[in-house]
């Protein structure tokens, strides 16, 4: 196996039965997943592995079938997203039904800089949500953002503004206050 | 539920603070393990050709071969439905042949030779005369009369019938006919001139007329009833009412069919005589028995009754040529047309491609509906098909990514 090979070669590798392919990715990749997971899933991080783990199971599944369309790291990613949905939805009804004085543990918990943006991010719309994640996350562009999640750029960018827009009045608010 | 604390960071702060929430800080976690650990992780290899790789292409390619299948449908549907027609109707030919040989000639060859005349000459001949007669069978399938045929499809030939049919080749009985198609000037005239050929003192009779129209547009069709020997003379007297367009004859040998009835009638007739002479000796003999054989008797003479009236209508067919006679008026000369300038050649040409047009459009769009109504089983397959690889593509994708 060649470190230096590309991500498609490494993926073709591991389809082919080498496993270090696969380790060589998740050295490159599952840091940032992780990251992004725990964005796009508020903060949790035993979802967030979960998330990934689930899809890191659907690439070496479907490894054979990458057929090079997009990119190895924008196919991953949208795995990686459609995989943070899951597990959300999946994890949704137990927070609904959970006790409401956790959940105020919860907030008072991440009561600082990072639970307040956290909680001013996960209160924008999904769509809002993942682009202002995606945008600001490590080493991507926009394009490879509206790539991933399957919308034109012109469109990833206006969403990207109105969320930014939305953030920035919300901070401005809370400093007058 | 309570509200989060306000940011101390600045606005300006935004960028840095968002980038940082998407960063992962805690140590490695080696997840891709776990996942190739597990059972349900096993690679699912895919077969040179599949489902999904069709689907892979891009959607401009998916609706290409989209539109190639549907193309490739519809001439399929439209090369069946005349195929399957045809077949129905050799089916349908082939089954009519098969009951034709299981039924009698005289019932079923009737309606046979209705539908098929190219079929069968046995099935016109036993439909013409009302005939069930093996002779007439064995005689319209080999003309040439032969020794007694082996007995295969289990009718019995007697040794009488096969003598009668072989001194009667010494003399025929033909049923002759004759069409003439005449034109002349004046109709009318030719008409009556026609319908005065026939001797009335001779039992010649004109059997059905009609004239229709007039002038230019008058027609008469006659059909005359003259004696056999009286055919060429009459032929000839209806040459000279006007210009012979088109001229037929034709003889039907009905000898088998005389001889057959004459046989039977004396078959019959020996019966008869069995039978009376029965009921004399035994008049003395319970009266269930004589009612039995004047039942028996009654039946006999029925019988005997139905030959008589086979053989003189017969007679009278054999004895009576018949001959149609077409009478029409002569053509009109048509004027050899003006010579036309290269504008009435142009509006004629563009009339002609405007109506072409028209009759094509037309003959498309009724092929379309007979494609589209004729195919509908086709078309239901077809969305069936469509919608289930579409549903398992979704769920393929919602899996898979």
């Amino acid at each position: 196996m060649d470190p230096n090979a590309s991500d498609e070669a490494l993926l073709k590798e591991f389809a082919d039965g080498e496993h270090a392919a696969l380790g060589e990715l998740a050295r490159r990749y599952e840091r940032l997943l992780l990251g992004l997971a725990t964005g796009l899933l508020g903060g949790d991080a035993n979802m967030a592995c979960d998330a990934v783990q689930e899809t890191w199971v659907r690439v070496i599944r479907f490894a054979d079938r990458f057929d090079g369309r997009s990119s190895f790291k924008t196919w991953l990613y949208r795995i990686a997203i459609n995989q943070c949905r899951t597990v959300k939805a999946r994890v949704k009804p137990v927070v609904a039904a959970a006790d409401a004085s956790e959940a105020v543990e919860t907030a008072t918990i991440n009561a600082d800089d990072k639970g307040w943006l956290r909680e001013q991010v996960r209160r924008l719309s999904p769509d809002k949500r993942t682009v202002v994640l995606l945008c600001y996350h490590e080493g991507m562009t926009h394009a490879q953002a509206a790539e991933i999640l399957e919308v034109p750029i012109g469109t990833l960018k206006s969403r990207l503004h109105a969320a930014l827009t939305t953030l920035r009045g919300a901070m401005a608010s809370e400093v007058a206050r | 539920m309570n509200t989060p604390t306000p940011p101390p960071m600045k606005p300006d702060d935004l960028d840095r603070a968002l980038t940082e929430m998407t960063v992962w800080n805690a140590a490695d976690q080696n997840l891709w393990k776990d996942a190739l650990q597990s059972g349900k992780a096993a690679p699912a290899r895919s077969s040179s050709w599949s489902f999904e790789t069709l689907l892979s292409k891009p959607l401009s390619n998916r609706l290409m071969i989209a539109g190639i299948g549907c193309i490739a449908l519809v001439f399929i549907v439209g090369l069946m439905m005349p195929s399957l027609g045809s077949t129905r109707t050799s089916g349908a030919r082939v089954s009519a042949q098969l009951s034709y040989k299981r039924a009698t000639p005289a019932t079923d060859g009737k309606a046979l030779s209705a539908q098929f005349p190219e079929v069968s000459g046995i099935a016109r001949l036993a439909d013409a005369h009302e005939l069930d007669s093996p002779a007439a069978r064995a005689v319209a399938a080999s003309p040439p009369p032969t020794p007694p045929p082996s007995d295969q499809d289990g009718v019995y030939h007697s040794s009488e019938s096969w003598k009668s049919l072989q001194a009667a080749t010494s003399h025929r009985y033909v049923v002759q006919k004759a069409t003439m198609d005449l034109q002349t000037d004046d109709v009318r005239a030719a008409f009556a001139k026609a319908a005065h050929l026939v001797s009335e003192a001779g039992g010649e009779f004109v059997e059905n007329s009609s004239l229709t129209g007039d002038g230019k547009t008058a027609q008469g069709n006659m059909t005359l009833r003259v004696a056999a020997a009286r055919v060429g003379e009459v032929m000839n007297k209806l040459r000279e009412l006007g210009t012979v367009k088109s001229e037929n004859t034709s003889g039907e040998d009905v000898t088998t069919q005389v001889v057959d009835v004459e046989a039977r009638i004396r078959n019959e007739q020996r019966v008869e005589k069995e039978l009376l002479d029965l009921l004399e000796k035994r008049h003395d003999s319970p009266l269930k028995d004589i009612l039995e054989l004047r039942s028996s008797l009654s039946s006999v003479r029925e019988s005997i009754e139905r030959l008589v009236g086979q053989r003189d209508r017969l007679g009278r067919l054999v004895s009576l040529a018949s001959i149609l006679v077409v009478i029409r008026a002569e053509p009109l000369i048509e004027k050899p047309a003006p010579a036309s300038t290269i504008a009435d050649y142009f509006v004629k040409s563009i009339s002609r491609a405007w109506h072409g047009g028209l009759e094509s459009l037309s003959d498309t769009v009724a092929w379309i509906i007979a494609v589209a109504i004729g195919g509908v089983m086709w078309w239901i397959v077809l969305t069936a098909v469509v919608v289930a690889i579409v549903r398992w593509r979704r769920r393929l994708s919602a899996r898979c990514v």
